[in-house]
């Protein structure tokens, strides 16, 4: 029997065989789990619009018990967390929130509400490190485009560690501060006469370093992508190479957010 | 004195009237969207989502064919090497100009290697395999069309591979499974006459090859 007319008839008679057993949602049989190949596949899974071989869904797989099953699958199952609390809860939690049985939520593959961060190789004063680099995704005249929004803290903490702080003394205005020239011109840097609490605006710092080649920009070497229009979580989806079944564009983490989600929270989720 | 005036009042109006609608009659008629201007006969109108998901992805699924089939001449040793370089120049006009394709093993810190469209498909040409066999397998992948800020649309199209590099007897020496992602747009042509018929053309962009299957060590 081909696997796709397996999991039709699955989605078909589960719904009558779920309401006579008390679990919160079905499980999608093993052999019915295949690669996420893109984003957008994701979607159409995470809304049951589609089935993995691409072909349209059946009615019966938005009932929320047969549903919650099926975007369980697109969890990472070879992290062990999600089996064992505090994580398991979690997501039930969240399979809960999205497959309410009156209030089903959904995603919007068209929607604004995406963000993701570009974990790249870049050579620091000829060490190799890794930026990470926050994009959004803009809509304007129903043209869609990434913008740049962040870098990461952890590549301007490499610029701060390197400085020493220094002061210009207090008379300084009456002699056109030539104290601050004469140590600049010394090649003092000017960050060192900050007050304590300053810090650079990472995204601006990062800007100016590669353009400036003082930071030689290599490869974007992976995504991580951030889904944030389920109120109350951010989904964090990554993209996971295995050959077969649970593989590609996965959730790596549910993150619940009281408030509207912020870049520092991504960073922190990366 | 009055009655003069009235009856001029009134020669004016007529001539209004008759000139206005000489010059009415010159304008075009107001087409179907409101607008006075003809229509153009290559006017270009944005594609409907239905399209978009329909033709469009199909057209794309069959470029991805094309693909395919040029990967698998180039590759093919018992192929003549005159076509093997036929195919690679017209698998190359399939692409932007400054394409290029990444290749990763797909694990985190893993090494990362780019390089322009044509020296791929020169090397793959150039493994030194006596024999190379390459097959697609699962069913290509094209990811929803958006519109770009430009005005074309862009989508990414997915394929699985396996390879098979072959000693002279036959047996396989390396082999691996590699996923494809192809970006893809859809571009307005409208600037150039041979389009104005078929106006939205398909250009494959950078290329992303992620190894998920790995036997043995590549000879090249």
């Amino acid at each position: 029997m081909p696997r796709s007319l397996f999991f039709l008839l699955w989605v078909s008679i589960i719904p009558k065989v779920w309401g006579q057993v008390a679990v919160n949602r079905v499980k999608t049989p093993e052999n019915q789990v295949q690669e996420v190949k893109q984003l957008d596949d994701f979607y159409d899974r995470f809304n049951a619009d589609r089935l993995p071989n691409g072909q349209k869904a059946p009615d019966s797989l938005k009932i929320a018990t047969v549903r919650a099953g099926y975007i369980e699958k697109l969890v990472n199952s070879e992290d062990a967390r999600w089996q064992k609390a505090p994580d398991r809860d979690k997501l039930t939690r969240f399979l809960r929130q999205v497959c309410d049985t009156n209030h089903p939520l959904f995603l919007n593959k068209f929607d604004d509400q995406i963000y993701c961060i570009a974990s790249c190789g870049v050579a620091y004063f000829g060490t190799n490190t890794v930026a990470e680099l926050l994009f959004r995704r803009k809509i304007a005249k129903d043209a869609h485009q990434w913008v740049l929004q962040g870098a990461s803290d952890s590549f301007i903490e490499q610029f701060e560690q390197k400085l020493e702080q220094r002061s210009i003394v207090p008379n300084s205005h009456e002699t056109n501060f030539l104290s601050l020239s004469n140590a600049l011109h010394a090649g003092t840097p000017l960050r060192s006469y900050t007050d304590s609490t300053f810090r650079f605006d990472a995204l601006s710092a990062f800007i100016f370093a590669v353009d400036s080649k003082l930071v030689k920009f290599n490869e974007c070497e992976r995504v991580t992508v951030f889904l944030t229009s389920i109120k109350g979580w951010t989904i964090k989806i990554e993209d996971f190479t295995r050959e077969k079944g649970n593989a590609g564009w996965l959730i790596s983490d549910l993150i619940e957010t009281k408030e509207e989600p912020l870049s520092k929270l991504m960073f922190e989720h990366r | 004195m009055k009655k003069n005036a009235q009856l001029l009042c009134f020669a004016i109006g007529l001539l209004t009237l008759a000139v206005g609608t000489q010059l009415w009659a010159q304008q075009p008629p107001k087409n179907q969207n409101g607008s006075s201007l003809p229509p153009h006969e290559g006017e270009i109108k944005d594609p409907t989502r239905t399209e978009l998901d329909g033709e469009f992805k199909k057209r794309t699924e069959q470029q991805v064919l094309r693909l395919q089939e040029y990967i698998q001449i180039i590759s093919d040793k018992s192929q003549s090497s005159e076509k093997r370089e036929i195919a690679i120049k017209e698998v190359i006009k399939l692409f932007e100009p400054g394409s290029t394709v990444q290749v990763s093993s797909g694990k985190k810190g893993g090494q990362v290697v780019t390089r322009p469209i044509g020296e791929y498909f020169r090397r793959l040409r150039d493994l030194s395999y006596p024999q190379v066999e390459i097959t697609f397998y699962d069913a290509t992948y094209v990811g929803d069309y958006r519109k770009g800020p430009d005005g074309g649309y862009y989508t990414t199209a997915t394929f699985s591979q396996e390879f098979k590099g072959k000693d002279d007897k036959g047996n396989i020496v390396y082999e691996d499974k590699t996923k494809k992602n192809v970006d893809v747009s859809l571009q307005n042509m409208t600037n150039e006459d041979f389009y104005k018929q078929n106006s939205w053309i398909i250009k494959f962009g950078n290329i992303k090859v992620t190894e998920t299957k790995k036997q043995a060590k590549p000879i090249n």
